[in-house]
């Protein structure tokens, strides 16, 4: 059965060109065009990725996600105004995993549907998975550590100290990413790449923004973090604090 | 530069002033006092000259009654030596009696070779004579007398100390004169500083002003800079006021064209996704349709993505204009990133990138927001590969020092082969909608890209301008700062 994806757009032309491109790929779409419709929309389809335009009347594409995140870990991807850094930044900060800037060509929306979708397809055993498709090394061990970390990548799950850590899809995947090559330095535009799909240019404030949130629910103390440091100018490091190696 | 020059050239002015009216005071004291000196000097002199000759004249009239009273008809030698003795104790003179072929003296300082001719002519004629004469270096005042044939008496009045108090008196004098004239000097600069003042504050003023400063006042009073402080201040409010219309006018068309802009966003948006969805759908099956609805639909996206980009830079430069644009900086490594840059555009194997032989090996480093800078680079390339010739090269180095600046700055210098631009263009290049040929009005750009390239420059504190190059082509040259 192919996902299910609930797009909220209030102008009625866009919303219904969003909902033929993306039929047209083989998803099934339903649509809301406000924010207390989505959330109802939402709780009773469970979809699989919510697309959420920013300008909404009434309730706003913020606060839809930042609702939407308490009870969901579901794949969002905010449509934001074109290059207003507040929207952006505020975008991811409420919950967001990337962001479209409008107006966008069919095809740039469809690429990063399928970019979230692949990381989401991971978890629920659907399609290829990390360790195979995307980082290519086959055989490559499902279970990583990270001081008090488990990662299981077969069945997406996070560990700290044996209690689960709920991780949305990107969080999820940089967790991963690090973790795999912990102890090495990743530039915000590797891990664009490696999880975003981005080949170029990116914006590297999704990476800041997620590490953020990442740290906020991994580290002891997410203003000290001691499992991903930043390394200045370079980029992001996982570290394995030695007196907790053993542990997990 | 013009405003640098005005600001160095008003201090030496006020400073010129200054000395001059300093020196003027100072030059007036001293000839006032010098002719009061002078005048006291003189007066003082003859004075002094006409009591000590009266004085010596009487003291010696008085001499020679007393003489002739006491000397008997014939007197002997022990009676002269006698009267000498007697002079000696009713003042400070010395007595030369000359009787005969005898002279009697007071004391050594006192010979009968000192009394000259003219003066001995004089006496001979029986009258008082008197004379000044040096001896031992120091001036003497003779008065003589006969009181009986081959009886003469001559009396030395010292002028030493008269002279010595002459001096004195010129000694003070010329300390007095000088130290007026440095008082006078002094009072003169202290008066001209408190001219200039006013003068220099309303320099200040102007040349703040000039800077854009419209708040400036200067203080008004009743004297004459009260009123050109009262002009000054009328001046400024005016030009306040004429500001503050063109602002606020300036304000509403901006916010007129941003709130129009940002209305067409929304149709543009949709028309965007339609027609991109349209022609990905005839592209996955071209033979559904017959080939002049494929070409119509290729002509739809084209003028859509025109409408696009123009709603796109018009918003843009909306957002630069109302300062709503926050950036993000940092290091940027000039060499790679040119390189991604021209890969993502497809533009490998049109553009070359030149470095300048320096010592930093990863070429220069700027500090700027990437996206900004991507936007800024992508227009000057496109421009110069639509509107130049081949070759078209992006050059980095770091900015000539040139001294007087701390910053360090980047230069990406991006040229082209073309015949370069026509002089009469390359002041307005950089304008709104300006375009260098009217007849290519259709062509692609929304004619804000130059625009919005050189504000995206001034945003992140460098700057954009172009030039025509010696051999022909054009070049334009984006400076950014330095990452440090």
């Amino acid at each position: 059965m192919s996902e299910l994806l609930l797009i909220v757009e209030d102008d009625p032309s866009l919303r219904e060109v969003i909902r033929l491109g993306l039929e047209g790929e083989g998803y099934r779409v339903a649509t809301a065009e406000d924010g207390p419709a989505a959330l109802l929309a939402f709780a009773s389809l469970q979809p699989d990725l919510v697309l959420l335009d920013v300008m909404l009347p009434g309730l706003d594409g913020f606060a839809v996600c930042r609702e939407l995140r308490k009870v969901s870990l579901v794949p969002i991807i905010m449509l934001t105004a074109r290059t207003s850094t507040s929207d952006v930044v505020e975008g991811l900060e409420a919950g967001a995993d990337d962001y479209v800037t409008k107006p966008f060509e069919f095809p740039e929306l469809l690429a990063r549907v399928r970019s979230v979708l692949r990381r989401a397809s991971v978890r629920s055993g659907v399609g290829p998975g990390i360790g195979t498709a995307k980082a290519g090394i086959p055989g490559e061990a499902t279970t990583l550590a990270l001081g008090p970390l488990t990662i299981d990548s077969a069945a997406f799950v996070v560990r700290k100290h044996g209690a689960k850590v709920p991780l949305t899809v990107t969080e999820f995947r940089l967790l991963y990413e690090l973790a795999r090559h912990a102890g090495q330095v990743l530039t915000r535009d590797q891990l664009l790449e490696l999880v975003w799909g981005y080949s170029y240019l990116g914006d590297s404030r999704l990476v800041d923004v997620h590490i953020q949130r990442l740290r906020a629910k991994i580290e002891d103390d997410p203003s000290h973090p001691t499992l991903i440091v930043t390394v200045r100018g370079v980029g992001y490091r996982a570290d394995r604090p030695l007196s907790r190696s053993g542990q997990g | 530069m013009s405003r640098h020059d005005h600001a160095r050239r008003l201090p030496q002015a006020r400073r010129s002033l200054l000395a001059r009216v300093a020196l003027i005071f100072g030059a007036a004291v001293v000839v006032t006092a010098l002719a009061l000196s002078l005048s006291a000097y003189f007066i003082t002199k003859a004075a002094q000259e006409k009591d000590a000759l009266d004085k010596a004249l009487a003291q010696t009239r008085l001499n020679l009654l007393l003489a002739d009273s006491m000397l008997p008809q014939a007197p002997r030698d022990q009676d002269y030596a006698h009267l000498v003795d007697a002079f000696k104790i009713r003042g400070n003179f010395g007595t030369l009696i000359l009787a005969g072929g005898a002279a009697y003296v007071s004391g050594p300082d006192v010979t009968p070779t000192l009394i000259t001719p003219e003066l001995a002519a004089k006496v001979g004629q029986g009258r008082i004579g008197y004379q000044t004469i040096v001896t031992a270096g120091k001036p003497v005042l003779v008065v003589g007398g006969q009181i009986r044939p081959d009886l003469t008496l001559y009396f030395f009045y010292p002028q030493a100390q008269r002279l010595a108090d002459l001096a004195r008196l010129r000694n003070i004098l010329v300390i007095t004169a000088v130290i007026l004239a440095l008082l006078g000097a002094f009072a003169g600069y202290l008066l001209a500083r408190g001219l200039v003042r006013p003068l220099r504050e309303a320099s200040r003023a102007a040349v703040r002003m000039s800077e854009g400063d419209l708040d400036i006042r200067l203080p008004e009073g009743p004297d004459e800079f009260g009123v050109l402080a009262a002009s000054f201040n009328r001046m400024a409010e005016n030009l306040q006021a004429k500001m503050r219309d063109l602002e606020a006018g300036q304000a509403r068309e901006r916010r007129f064209v941003a709130d129009v802009t940002h209305e067409l966003r929304t149709p543009v948006s949709a028309l965007v996704g339609e027609a991109s969805l349209l022609r990905s759908k005839l592209e996955a099956n071209p033979e559904a349709c017959p080939p002049d609805v494929r070409q119509l639909v290729a002509m739809v996206n084209n003028d859509i993505a025109r409408l696009r980009q123009l709603v796109d830079d018009l918003l843009e430069i909306s957002r630069l204009d109302a300062r709503a644009v926050e950036t993000v900086l940092e290091p940027v490594h000039m060499q790679s990133f040119l390189g991604q840059l021209l890969q993502a555009h497809g533009w490998l194997d049109q553009v070359q990138v030149r470095r300048r032989e320096q010592a930093q090996a990863g070429g220069p480093v700027a500090w700027a927001d990437r996206r900004r800078l991507e936007r800024i680079l992508v227009n000057l390339i496109d421009n110069a590969l639509q509107h130049g010739a081949p070759p078209v090269a992006v050059e980095t180095r770091y900015a000539p020092a040139t001294g007087a600046e701390a910053l360090i700055m980047v230069e990406i210098l991006v040229t082209d082969g073309g015949p370069g631009i026509p002089p009469e263009h390359l002041p307005h290049i950089f304008d709104r909608f300006y375009k260098a040929d009217p007849s290519r009005s259709s062509s692609r750009g929304s004619g804000l890209g130059l625009a919005i390239a050189r504000e995206n420059a001034r945003l992140l504190g460098g700057d954009l301008r172009a030039e025509n190059i010696p051999g022909g082509g054009a070049q334009f040259i984006l400076t950014l700062p330095a990452a440090s």
